[in-house]
């Protein structure tokens, strides 16, 4: 299926929303999902193995000499969490994420909070594997852990700001993980009754005037 | 920012249409037809083009029959009368037959990137049946008819941006032609038009080749391009919160520079007091079916009678004039108020017309994870005291619930004790969603995070996010509780279609209007007339 970022977008976040993520960290997965799509890689599969696996709130974070230490709950809600703790970490503080599951999406989340900001993020995991995000950039050393792993996220001042690259004309979307998503999103919306079809926007039934 | 205002705003000069009208005739642009392939009853398939900001567009025109009983204008239709597409580029034959495979299946098609917008239109019965016939009998259609309708076509949805596949919007937000909010549409709008225009001397003319007349110029000036509106639009307004408010802060910003004016030239004087007088007949020409919008145009014509007794040259030579006129306007209704506001904007281009470019939104609301609890609290004091004092114990203050109904996803509003689907909501409901955001900073440490607060409350990110917005955008949020059971919808779509440019707003419920666009505006062929760019509030009989 080809697809534009904006459809892209909208039905990760109704796809979250219909599986009872609150609506702010819905927004914040349908934006991510957008932005892996558009750096080339598999941001519905990332959104919506996350998004399924539920949004349950992390434990509170724990602060340490070196900045923070997120722990206990390892769901994607907790990406959320430690990537806002980075932007309001002090200069050269980090946050670690400990047992974390969705590396893809941290990487998408990342993205969205950089060019929300103006910001750039590095991130490491286990240690090992290193990535640059930026607004419109993905500088990835190897792939990604595919089991939990570690995290450590640092905020970097943005050395450049790029003026949004070049968009693909069409987004291609394996078309079962795509009908999966459209199958969560759809749960936000109301079933159509004669009573409602009558009170919603429009004239009577026909228009030959 | 409230409803009753904002149901109140008339278009001007910074609409999105006149924008662009502007635009085309500073770049001089031609348009031509490679493509018509129109039937004797015109049926088929055409093609416009233009060049505009050194990039070709094409509009990709089908038109089709309709049986009557298919002809609705909600989004729930699934048949119209005409079908369009805004190519980015030259069509080619192969890309021409997929687009007539998919355009009149509308949502039910699927689209590429190449093409920027989807729309629809269907006649209007009434006017369309009447031009044709008269024209082809050799004699122009009745003016009173061309003026109470005004148009031969209703567009019943515009869909940009990435919908049913075609082109993310920022994949051509980076054009400086198209930069503006909503431009790629309007363009496609005044190209429907145009269409109408040419498919009903076409039809007329092969149905009487030697006795039939083209329309005259003046009435066809005079026939625009109609629109029905619902409520998708409302929703857009309170999920847009950065776009809002640059609409609102480029109206006020022009408004402040206005009223700041010293000393008004003659010719100004001259020009605003025709424009008064202009605005007086178009309101004069306004009739509408609806009780509650009849009663405040008759208002209205009774309130700029006594405007147009007190502005006169006389009056508006001493200093200040255009505040003044403002000022004198405050003892009349929010249409009095806000239609002055247009009047008193439409002779100062050089003044105003560069805050046009600051209308587009680059940014989106953003969270502030840094912010302190403390300043969070105070933001929610200091700029949502409208929303905290609502008392939602009162079943009034939360009657109505938004949702999206599975029906073609059709926007709805319902009953919240007497309809199913209230889980199911949409976050319209952000006065209700303040309070629970100012509860909980009640029992929040003050020198906390937001970051670390969010961690124990997720549920409230999305209004927290709203919040911090509004401390950098005045205009972000509509001040009102959108789920009472006296918001009036109709008020918000006004409010978004006056930004459009439409006008003679004739509401058929509380949430649903027609309007019309382009009334007045320019055809192609006469786009650079001097007179051209003068059409706001037009009138048959006058200059536009």
């Amino acid at each position: 299926m080809i697809l534009s970022a904006s459809e892209i977008e909208t039905t990760l976040r109704l796809a979250a929303v219909g599986s009872s993520w609150p609506f702010g960290l819905a927004e914040e997965i349908g934006r991510a999902g957008a932005w892996l799509v558009l750096q080339g890689l598999d941001g519905v599969g990332a959104a919506i193995e996350a998004v399924e696996e539920g949004a349950a709130g992390p434990l509170p974070a724990e602060k340490t000499a070196g900045g923070w230490l997120v722990g206990g709950e390892r769901g994607p809600a907790s990406a959320v969490a430690a990537l806002d703790l980075a932007m309001a970490a002090d200069e050269g503080k980090s946050v670690r994420l400990r047992g974390y599951r969705h590396p893809s999406l941290l990487i998408g989340l990342a993205g969205v909070a950089a060019k929300a900001f103006g910001c750039g993020f590095a991130l490491s995991f286990d240690g090992d594997v290193r990535a640059d995000v930026s607004s419109d950039r993905l500088q990835l050393e190897r792939l990604l852990p595919e089991g939990p792993c570690d995290v450590v996220i640092a905020r970097r001042q943005l050395v450049q700001v790029h003026g949004g690259g070049t968009l693909p004309d069409g987004i291609e979307v394996d078309d079962a993980i795509w009908r999966k998503a459209k199958g969560m999103a759809a749960k936000t919306y109301v079933p159509a009754s004669e009573a409602s079809r009558v009170r919603g926007a429009g004239a009577g039934l026909l228009d030959n005037d | 920012m409230r409803l009753s205002r904002m149901g109140a705003f008339f278009p001007t000069r910074l609409s999105f249409m006149p924008t662009l009208i502007r635009r085309l005739r500073a770049e001089r642009v031609e348009v031509t037809r490679p493509l018509w392939e129109i039937d004797a009853e015109g049926y088929g398939r055409a093609v416009y083009r233009l060049t505009l900001g050194g990039e070709r567009y094409s509009l990709v025109c089908f038109s089709t029959p309709l049986p009557s009983e298919k002809r609705t204008d909600r989004v729930i239709a699934e048949a119209w009368d005409s079908s369009y597409v805004l190519f980015d580029g030259e069509p080619s034959r192969a890309e021409i037959a997929r687009l007539e495979a998919n355009a009149p299946r509308q949502e039910a098609g699927r689209f590429s990137a190449k093409e920027l917008v989807l729309s629809r239109a269907n006649k209007s019965l009434r006017l369309f049946q009447h031009v044709v016939d008269r024209l082809a009998a050799g004699r122009q259609p009745d003016a009173a008819l061309v003026g109470k309708i005004g148009y031969l076509m209703r567009t019943t949805a515009v869909y940009g941006n990435g919908k049913f596949g075609v082109a993310d919007r920022m994949r051509i937000a980076g054009r400086p032609a198209l930069v503006g909010p909503f431009q790629a549409e309007m363009l496609t709008v005044w190209l429907i038009r145009g269409f109408t225009h040419d498919l009903v001397e076409h039809i007329a003319r092969a149905r009487n080749p030697e006795g039939f007349v083209p329309l005259d110029p003046r009435l066809k000036r005079h026939i625009g391009i109609g629109n029905a509106t619902g409520l998708g639009m409302a929703p857009f307004l309170v999920s847009h919160p950065v776009l809002l408010n640059n609409w609102m802060l480029a109206r006020e910003t022009a408004l402040a520079r206005v009223k700041a004016i010293r000393m008004a030239s003659p010719e100004t004087i001259e020009r605003f007091l025709a424009l008064l007088d202009r605005a007086r007949h178009h309101v004069d020409e306004w009739s509408v079916e609806d009780a509650r919008q009849m009663g405040r145009i008759r208002r209205l014509r009774f309130e700029l009678s006594e405007l147009a007794r007190l502005v006169t040259p006389a009056w508006l030579a001493p200093p200040e004039p255009w505040h003044r006129v403002v000022a004198a306007s405050e003892g009349f209704s929010e249409e009095c108020q806000e239609l002055m506001v247009s009047l008193v904007l439409e002779p100062q281009g050089d003044l105003v017309d560069d805050l046009t470019d600051g209308m587009a939104s680059a940014t989106e609301a953003r969270l502030e994870p840094a912010m302190a609890i403390r300043e969070l609290a105070s933001l929610v004091e200091r700029r949502f005291g409208w929303a905290t004092g609502i008392d939602f114990t009162q079943p009034e203050a939360d009657a109505q619930f938004w949702y999206v109904s599975e029906e073609k996803l059709e926007p709805r509003l319902g009953e919240r004790r007497k309809e199913p689907g209230a889980e199911k909501e949409m976050p319209l409901d952000v006065a209700r969603q303040v309070q629970s955001l100012a509860v909980a900073l009640k029992g929040a440490d003050p020198e906390e995070s937001v970051a670390a607060f969010l961690m124990r409350h997720p549920e409230l990110r999305h209004v927290t996010r709203r919040v911090q917005t509004a401390a950098h955008y005045a205009y972000s949020e509509i001040q009102e509780n959108l789920i009472a059971r006296d918001c009036l919808p109709i008020d918000m779509l006004r409010c978004k279609l006056s930004f459009f440019g439409a006008s003679k707003f004739d509401p058929k419920s509380d949430r649903w209007t027609r309007i019309t666009l382009y009334q007045g505006a320019p055809t192609a062929e006469r786009l650079l007339d001097a007179e051209a760019d003068d059409w706001c509030f037009p009138v048959l009989g006058g200059a536009a």
